[in-house]
C-alpha cells in the first residue's frame, strides 16, 4: 500500500497533458495473457493490475511512454501507439 | 500535399544533430516532434561524453546548458548488507576541455532546438508521426497528425522503439532480449549540499555506478549523477531477466529499495523528487544494431540501437549526435548524386564505419555477453564484501592471519570460475 502511494506521489510530480483516447489498449480476448501479468511487476508506473478473475487491465493515466510493455507483451497482445502529438508525459528535466 | 527536402522525425540528439548539420545548407528541413516542446519526451541517465562528438559541432558547446563536468568516478559493488566502492579522481578530469558532463535533456534539447531553428531549420512540436509513406518500396514521406508530408529523404530519429524503421520494413518489432528498463528520479538538492556530500568544488560533478543488490541479482545496476541543483538517481534492469527471474520483484519497488540503502539515503537526504521518468535502453551492442538505411530513409540515434554499455562507462548521447551528423553528411552527398535510393544512402553505413561510432561498437561487441553474467550481479559483490568484512574485522580474541582469511573465499573452484569469467575480457 505504502509503495503504491509512493508511486502515485512520484507520478504526481510529473507533468501530463491529456489526450483524446487511450494510446495503449489490451486487445480483446488477450486479458489473461501471461505476458500482461508480467507487466504488473515491470511497468515502472504500476499501470497494470490483475483482477480476482485473473484478467489484466490497464490504465494509461500516468504512462511514462517507456515502451517496455510493447516489448514484453508484443503487438499481438497490445494495440500500442505513442499518445497523440502534445499529449502524455512532458518531461521538464529529462 | 506538402513536400520538403528532408523530414527528420524526433527532436532528440540524433534528430537535432542532423537538422543542425543540414540547416543553412540550402535545404528545406522539417523536424517533427511529438512532445509539447523539443526535449519533452527525452530522458537520459545521464552523462554525455563530449570528446568524440565535440568537433562535429564545434560552435555548440560554449553556451550549451550542460550541468556539471565530472571529476569523480565511482563504482560500488553492493552486497546485501555491505558494499565495496572504488572512487576514482584524476587531475586530467579537471582539465579543459572536460571530457564528460551531467545533463538534463529537457533543458539541453530545448536549447539545442533553438540553435537549430536559428540556423534555419523548421521544428514542429506536438506532431506525432503515425507511419511512413511508401511508394514501390521507397519511403517518400510520413503520415503525421493525419497529414501526408513528403520528402526526398526521411531521417528516423524516433527513439528506442524505432517504430518508423519497423513500419518501413527494415526490422521486425523489438523483443525484450536486447533491452533494459531505466527508471530515474531527479531529486532537487541545494548546490552547496551537493558539493559537500560529493567532495566537489564549484561546477565539478560526480558520477557513480552501482552493481549487485540494486537489482537483486538481475542484469542491471544503479546510477547517480550530480547536476547543478539536483541529482539524477536511477536503476537499470534487464527486461528479459525481469520476465524470467523477476519473481515477485516490482520494478518501482526496486527503485525505492535502492533509495533506502544507507549508502544512497545519506546522499539524497532532504532532497525532493521533482521528476519520475522511465526509458528503454538498447543493451545488445553491435550485434543488435538495426539496419541503418533503406530506400529513402536513414535511421539514427537510439532508433538504430546506438547505446553502448562498456561496464565502467555507459554511453549513448555522443553516438546519437554523431549518427545524426553522419546522416546529414549522407544526405548532402545524396543530393550531389541526385539520388536518395538505398544504394546512395548506404554511404551512411560507410561513414559510420570510418568514425568512432561503429569502430567503438565493433571494438566492444563482446561486452554484452561478458556483462550478461549473473555472477556479476550477486556473487562477486557478496564475495568482495565478505573478504573485506573479514579483513576489517577485529574480534575480541585473536585475529586470523591475512592469507587464510582471503584463501577461505578463494578456493580452487572459485579461482577457476573467476578465470573463466574474466577470460572473456581478452575479447574486448
Amino acid at each position: 500500500m505504502n509503495e503504491t502511494m509512493d508511486l502515485k506521489a512520484k507520478l504526481g510530480v510529473d507533468v501530463f497533458k491529456p489526450g483524446n483516447a487511450a494510446h495503449i489498449k489490451i486487445r480483446p480476448g488477450k486479458e489473461r495473457d501471461p505476458r500482461l501479468q508480467k507487466m504488473t511487476m515491470i511497468c515502472p508506473a504500476g499501470l497494470y493490475s490483475v483482477s480476482e478473475q485473473g484478467e489484466t487491465s490497464l490504465t494509461v493515466d500516468g504512462c511514462l511512454e517507456c515502451g517496455t510493455c510493447r516489448l514484453v507483451c508484443g503487438t499481438d497482445v497490445l494495440e500500442w501507439a505513442y499518445p497523440e502529438g502534445g499529449a502524455g508525459v512532458q518531461f521538464r528535466f529529462g | 500535399m506538402e513536400k520538403f527536402d528532408v523530414i527528420i522525425v524526433g527532436a532528440g540528439l540524433a534528430g537535432l544533430g542532423a537538422a543542425y548539420t543540414l540547416a543553412g545548407q540550402d535545404f528545406e528541413v522539417l523536424v517533427l516532434e511529438r512532445g509539447d516542446y523539443p526535449g519533452a519526451k527525452n530522458v537520459t541517465g545521464g552523462r554525455i561524453y563530449l570528446n568524440p562528438a565535440r568537433d562535429l559541432f564545434p560552435d555548440l558547446w560554449q553556451e550549451a546548458p550542460l550541468e556539471r563536468f565530472i571529476v569523480h568516478e565511482g563504482v560500488t559493488l553492493m552486497a546485501k548488507e555491505r558494499s565495496v566502492a572504488i572512487d576514482y579522481a584524476g587531475d586530467e578530469l579537471r582539465q579543459e576541455p572536460h571530457q564528460s558532463y551531467s545533463v538534463l535533456r529537457a533543458r539541453f534539447d530545448r536549447w539545442f532546438a533553438e540553435q537549430v531553428e536559428a540556423k534555419g531549420a523548421m521544428i514542429l512540436p506536438k506532431i506525432r508521426v503515425e507511419n511512413v509513406i511508401q511508394e514501390n518500396g521507397k519511403v517518400v514521406g510520413v503520415l503525421a497528425g493525419g497529414d501526408e508530408l513528403h520528402a526526398d529523404v526521411v531521417i528516423a530519429c524516433d527513439g528506442v522503439l524505432s517504430l518508423l524503421g519497423e513500419q518501413a520494413g527494415l526490422h521486425p518489432p523489438e523483443t525484450p532480449h536486447n533491452y533494459a528498463l531505466g527508471i530515474k528520479e531527479v531529486i532537487a538538492l541545494d548546490g552547496e549540499k551537493i558539493n559537500d556530500r560529493f567532495q566537489l568544488q564549484g561546477n565539478e560533478g560526480a558520477a557513480r555506478l552501482f552493481i549487485g543488490e540494486v537489482t537483486k541479482g538481475l542484469f542491471g545496476g544503479g546510477f547517480l549523477y550530480t547536476n547543478k541543483e539536483s541529482v539524477s538517481l536511477g536503476i537499470v534492469i534487464g527486461i528479459e531477466d525481469m520476465m524470467e527471474k523477476g519473481g515477485n520483484l516490482e520494478a518501482p519497488a526496486l527503485m525505492e529499495a535502492f533509495k533506502a540503502r544507507p549508502e544512497i539515503a545519506c546522499l539524497i537526504r532532504g532532497g525532493a523528487t521533482v521528476e519520475y521518468a522511465a526509458h528503454l535502453i538498447p543493451e545488445g551492442g553491435f550485434k543488435a544494431l538495426h539496419p541503418l538505411h533503406g530506400d529513402g530513409i536513414l535511421i539514427a540515434g537510439d532508433a538504430a540501437g546506438f547505446a553502448l554499455n562498456m561496464g565502467f562507462t555507459v554511453r549513448g548521447m555522443e553516438y546519437a549526435l554523431a549518427s545524426g551528423y553522419y546522416a546529414a553528411q549522407t544526405v548532402l552527398k545524396a543530393r550531389e548524386a541526385g539520388s536518395f535510393d538505398a544504394e546512395t544512402l548506404s554511404e551512411y553505413g560507410r561513414l559510420l564505419h570510418e568514425s568512432f561510432v561503429l569502430k567503438d561498437f565493433q571494438s566492444f561487441q563482446a561486452t554484452p555477453s561478458f556483462l550478461n553474467n549473473p555472477r556479476f550481479f550477486s556473487h562477486y559483490p557478496e564475495l568482495k564484501g565478505n573478504i573485506l568484512r573479514d579483513i576489517y574485522s577485529v574480534p575480541a580474541g585473536l585475529k586470523d592471519r591475512l592469507y587464510p582469511t582471503i584463501r577461505k573465499y578463494l578456493g580452487l573452484g572459485e579461482m577457476w570460475d573467476m578465470f573463466k569469467d574474466f577470460r572473456k575480457v581478452t575479447k574486448i
